[in-house]
């Protein structure tokens, strides 16, 4: 798999890392041609028509039992192209290896951090830090992990975080794109377009200077723009880009807007 | 959350056809399909085995395979689908000839959790030969008894001898089994088929399935031909015209 | 609208304590067990929500505001296992008023149902800052969704209890109709875990600024401190000098902290016994 990446990457293609909150999404990132499908509670929420940022905060259930219900439907959808699950490290009925083990015998290929915990601030976000829960337990989940020659995605924040998760070597990274204020969805205080970038190229920064092969992507633009997808991509020169749920939930909408509003121009026999 | 009695139902379609507007009814398998298709005015939704499997990125042909409890699969569907919707009332797919329930039980539990109306999904027609005359009989008996219980009901026909069977139901709904897939056969027989339903009675609200015709000026076809009065998309909208929509996308940002 | 107290049998038990100048105590029931010690021990009111069963399984509590949950439903779960267990202290369940998948209404006939006689508001937002919260109460579902939730419970005269944070959110707490406003003071002080907390004296403050408005707005609203350094009876008792407030809401405090610390003990004292032979 990191081989097929590499060359992609040698060839100038981007690549392309789907998030899908329900298997169709996957299926057709297979059929498309995407190298990569990532699933977790907050695309779940968002294909269901429900406010993503809410998968973070105590709604709909433990993520990880999500994850394992739908596990083996998402992989069947792929049909091979790789699909990496969210977990989360803080599992509390059960130890989170063994769940991975469990998970990965489903037909998942890779985890990931997301939804993680560093996007808490605040003194809350303090109390989940200095208890343990917060983002070095991811950190340390995806060391095993990798260890484990698993496919790791790591999703980071800020420049701190990135040396973490090349240190706990994370095949893949995602690196976070700030976004502008209409498109904010519980991570920042939305900056305009050219502090965004700046902001991201701290990352992409400290990431090439820990490791300049390792495999960036970039996550936090919305497609509906595939100017600023192009945009990111060349000022970043992020070896690709993940479309995340806000993406499929839109197209999603879009494709069923469509059809009904088409559905209802049609003209009945007299 | 709002439930919808039959009458309540059947007064909006009336009110369609009053004013020669097409009957829109959609199969949704998550809140989001539910809520952009509230948007554009759907009339109601359908949540069924079938509704779910094709969000499931499964076809149509395996939408209908018994690999779950197709009634646990549709009742699941409630808590996902009817807290978004404001004003749509959600019709649950039903399999009838499931031996181990008593089909009171489950329209009375359907109603309980919201649904205003059942549907004969997965029906028994994709099965052949002296299974299949029993599975119509029992879906002839739901479809009373829901009648009975002022549950609205909607009836699959896809062959001549379930369109007696189905009679009573407030909604007809012409359709092809999933094994179909050419636009030409679809619309000839979906013709055909509408021809005995308004033989047997010519008032019926005559619905025709679109399976998988994408093609507007297909689906118009089809409307003409059968002279239907509006049109159900399971197949087509949650699934093709989805995936294509999605694919496109992604194909966009593979090639920058 | 009640559950197996109503709120004027509350309020009655409550203002009596008041009146005999005894504190009012509440405390979180994270399991059965628990509970029902509190219950015989004379606790006087006892609330469920969703850190509880995760700290009674040994997690940090923060997991209850986390991806981990459906906060709902363990206030649900957690009213079918314990109702029965208590007999004589009211129970109060906690709403998230986020919940995707629930009507709220509907949640709440269903908490009174099962046997709660009141309803608070955890989790709560209302101490959160970031783009997170900010997501949330632009959808309706952040502490301007628990002040509706409140609202909502007293007009059908449901016992209520609410945190607040600060000024604004405790005005709003007290005119919705909250019987107790509950001035949080931050993270409870703890054995294991280094929290910055605040002093007693820096929490009085707090507490005495938020009740002067609390009282403003209703007289005979209960105001109860809660968390920070309120982590022992000695802090709390100095809490009750130094500032008006009627009661006190203990989390771990009572439930999580008294568990451990026996165990501690009694397996120590176990060990340091030695054989006969």
């Amino acid at each position: 798999m990191r081989e097929r990446l590499r060359r992609k990457i040698a060839g100038s293609k981007p690549i392309l890392a789907v998030a899908a909150g329900i298997p169709l999404t996957a299926k057709a990132a297979h059929d498309s041609g995407a190298d990569l499908i990532i699933t977790h509670k907050e695309a779940v929420f968002g294909a269901d028509g429900r406010l993503p940022v809410i998968a973070r905060t105590g709604y709909g259930g433990n993520g990880n039992d999500i994850m394992m219900r739908m596990a083996e439907k998402f992989a069947a959808a792929a049909k091979g192209t790789p699909v990496i699950a969210g977990v989360g490290p803080a599992e509390p009925y059960m130890n989170v290896d063994r769940y991975t083990d469990r998970l990965l015998n489903q037909g998942i290929a890779g985890v990931t951090n997301y939804p993680t915990a560093g996007g808490w601030v605040g003194s809350y976000g303090n109390g989940i830090r200095i208890a343990g829960v917060g983002y070095s337990l991811e950190v340390e989940y995806i060391k095993r992990w990798s260890m484990r020659g698993v496919l790791t995605v790591g999703y980071c924040f800020t420049p701190e975080q990135v040396k973490q998760m090349i240190e706990a070597d994370a095949a893949i990274l995602s690196l976070y794109v700030p976004r502008t204020e209409k498109e904010s969805h519980g991570w920042d205080d939305a900056p305009c377009v050219e502090s965004a970038v700046e902001t991201a190229l701290k990352l992409f920064e400290t990431a090439r200077e820990e490791d300049k092969d390792r495999i960036l992507l970039f996550s936090g633009a919305t497609i509906s723009n595939i100017t600023d997808i192009s945009y990111y991509l060349k000022t970043t020169k992020a070896h690709g880009y993940i479309s995340d749920e806000l993406v499929e939930c839109s197209i999603i909408e879009q494709g069923v807007v469509n059809a009904v509003s088409g559905y209802r121009r049609l003209k009945v026999h007299v | 959350m709002k439930r919808f009695s039959r009458n309540e139902i059947v007064d909006r379609l009336n009110n369609r056809i009053r004013k020669y507007e097409p009957i829109v009814v959609c199969g949704a398998g998550t809140g989001l399909y539910a809520r952009a298709a509230e948007r554009e005015k759907v009339d109601f939704l359908i949540a069924s085995a079938k509704s779910d499997a094709l969000v499931n990125g499964l076809g149509a042909q395996e939408a209908v395979l018994p690999y779950h409890d197709a009634n646990h699969t549709s009742g699941a569907l409630a808590k996902h689908l009817l807290p978004v919707l404001k004003d749509t009332p959600v019709v649950a797919g039903i399999a009838a000839y499931n031996p181990y329930i008593d089909i009171r039980r489950v329209l009375k539990q359907m109603k309980q959790q919201g649904f205003s109306g059942i549907t004969n999904s997965p029906g028994g027609s994709i099965y052949e030969g002296p299974r299949k005359k029993v599975y119509m009989a029992q879906e002839a008996e739901m479809i009373l008894t829901a009648k009975e219980m002022d549950i609205f009901t909607m009836a699959f026909v896809t062959s001549e001898e379930e369109i007696k069977a189905m009679a009573l139901a407030d909604v007809i709904v012409t359709q092809c089994r999933e094994d179909i897939r050419q636009a030409k056969v679809i619309i000839d027989y979906q013709e055909y088929l509408s021809e005995q339903v308004f033989a047997e009675n010519k008032n019926t609200i005559l619905l025709a399935d679109v399976g998988n015709l994408t093609e507007a000026e297909a689906v118009q076809e089809l409307m003409f031909r059968t002279k239907a009065l509006g049109i159900v998309s399971e197949e087509a909208v949650e699934s093709l015209l989805v995936h294509e929509k999605l694919t496109t996308a992604f194909e966009e940002i593979l090639n920058l | 609208m009640s559950g197996k107290f109503t709120r004027h049998e509350i309020l009655a038990r409550l203002n009596k304590k008041r009146k005999a100048k005894k504190p009012i105590i509440i405390g979180a029931g994270g399991v059965g067990l628990i509970a029902k010690a509190a219950d015989k021990a004379g606790i006087d009111i006892i609330m469920s929500y969703c850190t509880g069963p995760v700290r009674m399984n040994g997690n940090a509590g923060q997991l209850g505001y986390m991806y981990y949950v459906d906060c709902n439903g363990v206030s649900i779960e957690m009213g079918h296992k314990i109702i029965d267990r208590v007999q004589n202290t009211p129970m109060v369940a906690g709403i998230g008023v986020g919940d995707p998948y629930r009507d709220i209404d509907w949640l709440i006939d269903e908490l009174m149902d099962i046997g709660f006689s009141g309803i608070t508001n955890v989790p709560t937002l209302g101490g959160h800052s970031g783009a997170l919260r900010k997501s949330m109460e632009a959808a309706g579902i952040g502490f301007n969704g628990e002040v509706k939730l409140i609202e909502k419970c007293h007009k059908k005269d449901i016992f209520t209890i609410s945190y607040a944070f600060d000024e604004e959110q405790i005005r709003s707490m007290v005119q919705a109709g909250s019987d107790i406003v509950c001035p949080h003071v931050g993270v409870t002080q703890d054995r294991e875990f280094q929290f910055d907390t605040l002093t007693v004296e820096q929490a009085a403050e707090k507490i005495n600024r938020l009740y002067e408005i609390a009282v403003q707005e209703n007289p005979e609203v209960i105001v109860a401190c809660h968390g920070g350094p309120f982590a022992n009876p000695e802090s709390v008792q100095q809490g009750f000098r130094l500032t008006k407030a009627d009661a006190f809401v203990g989390a771990s405090t009572v439930e999580r902290i008294p568990t451990e610390e026996a165990i501690y003990r009694t397996i120590e004292e176990f060990s340091a016994l030695t054989l006969g032979k």
